[in-house]
């Protein structure tokens, strides 16, 4: 007897941004529950990479730029194609700017968003179709404290943030009634290669400080992927429209 | 590799060149210390300016949008004067 709260057995998943990070730790962690994954992203051989660390099973790889919003639903149908029917998505692909007011200019502002927010949109609005996913199905995305707790520098990336939250709510109200659960996710600094590539914009003693203000230290992907899996699963099959902060308690403050 | 029109010289070996660069520079300064075009010599004291940890962000993104190069954030803090972010940028970023 499978005595596991979180079991994804017989599950199909895409996780997009499975070249690193936090992408591919869910991807990790989906195949260790017994899922199969589509993973996703733009570096094939990171991809492959990804699928090496997985516990064997049908997984397979799909190359998609996510800039390019307006094939995302044929992506998908594709996809369906290929695999079949989904029954969940997490949205992993993100990307982050830390630049002040004063240099930002709508050419950044654009990028952020089509990233961040307008691929997002047509992603849920891609997997909601009834040919794509199964009956009972559950999303994803992620958002950050940043939308939550004011930081300088930041502030396009923090929109961008903001709007996953309320995206999420919204959706949830209008998505529930054909069985698609979607719920967000907020972490603070988690030590990917994103974060490596920010901090070569800080100061050692800047870094220190922003460590500081974690209580429990900086977060590993592990720790937000458990948090993934957890929504993905039926354990969480009454959360809908939730915002989950994990931030080693940074937003305490 | 450029040449200046009429010449055999690269245009790289030439004070104009020299001198287009710094200005290039001089004038993502003062962008970022949002100070009218040509105020800036290059003898002034950063902190007199204003420097603080929104301008120190302001200053690494730009040069990386301009020149494509991410300054180490541990370079650009020991800088005093604004000749001190020029000869960083100029030690650092090479045509």
């Amino acid at each position: 007897m499978n005595t596991n709260v979180i079991d994804l057995t017989g599950k199909q998943i895409l996780v997009t941004g499975a070249s690193s990070g936090i992408g591919r730790e869910t991807a990790k962690l989906v195949s260790r529950l017994g899922g199969s994954v589509i993973v996703s992203g733009r570096n094939e051989a990171e991809l492959a990479k990804t699928i090496s660390m997985m516990e064997p099973g049908p997984h397979s790889i799909s190359i998609f730029d996510l800039n390019q919003i307006d094939e995302i639903a044929d992506w998908l149908a594709d996809l369906n194609q290929k695999v079949g029917k989904l029954d969940g998505l997490a949205n992993l692909a993100g990307v982050y700017a830390a630049k002040p007011l004063r240099v930002v200019d709508s050419k950044l502002a654009h990028e952020l968003f089509n990233l961040n927010v307008l691929s997002t949109i047509a992603l849920v609005r891609g997997f909601r179709h009834r040919k794509i996913r199964n009956e009972t199905s559950s999303i994803v995305l992620i958002a950050s404290v940043a939308a939550l707790i004011g930081e300088a520098g930041i502030s396009t990336y923090s929109a961008t943030k903001g709007a996953i939250i309320s995206l999420t709510k919204s959706l949830a109200a209008e998505l529930a009634n054909e069985s698609i659960r979607i719920n967000c996710i907020s972490p603070s600094l988690v030590k990917t290669e994103l974060f490596d590539r920010m901090n070569s914009f800080f100061t050692d003693e800047q870094i220190k400080r922003v460590e500081k203000s974690h209580p429990l230290g900086l977060g590993q992907p592990v720790d937000v992927a458990n948090l993934i899996v957890f929504l993905l699963s039926s354990a969480s099959k009454w959360m809908t429209g939730s915002n989950l902060t994990i931030d080693g308690g940074y937003s305490l403050r | 590799m450029v040449f200046q029109s009429g010449s055999n010289i690269p245009l790289e070996n030439t004070s104009l060149f020299m001198e287009t660069k710094r200005n290039r520079c001089l004038t993502i300064i003062e962008n970022v210390f949002e100070l009218d075009s040509g105020c800036l010599i290059g003898n002034e004291e950063l902190e007199a300016l204003g420097w603080d940890s929104v301008t120190f962000m302001s200053f690494i993104a730009s040069v990386d949008s301009h020149f494509g190069v991410v300054l180490a954030p541990a370079e650009v803090v020991r800088c005093e004067t604004v000749d001190d972010l020029i000869s960083l940028l100029e030690s650092t970023h090479q045509e």
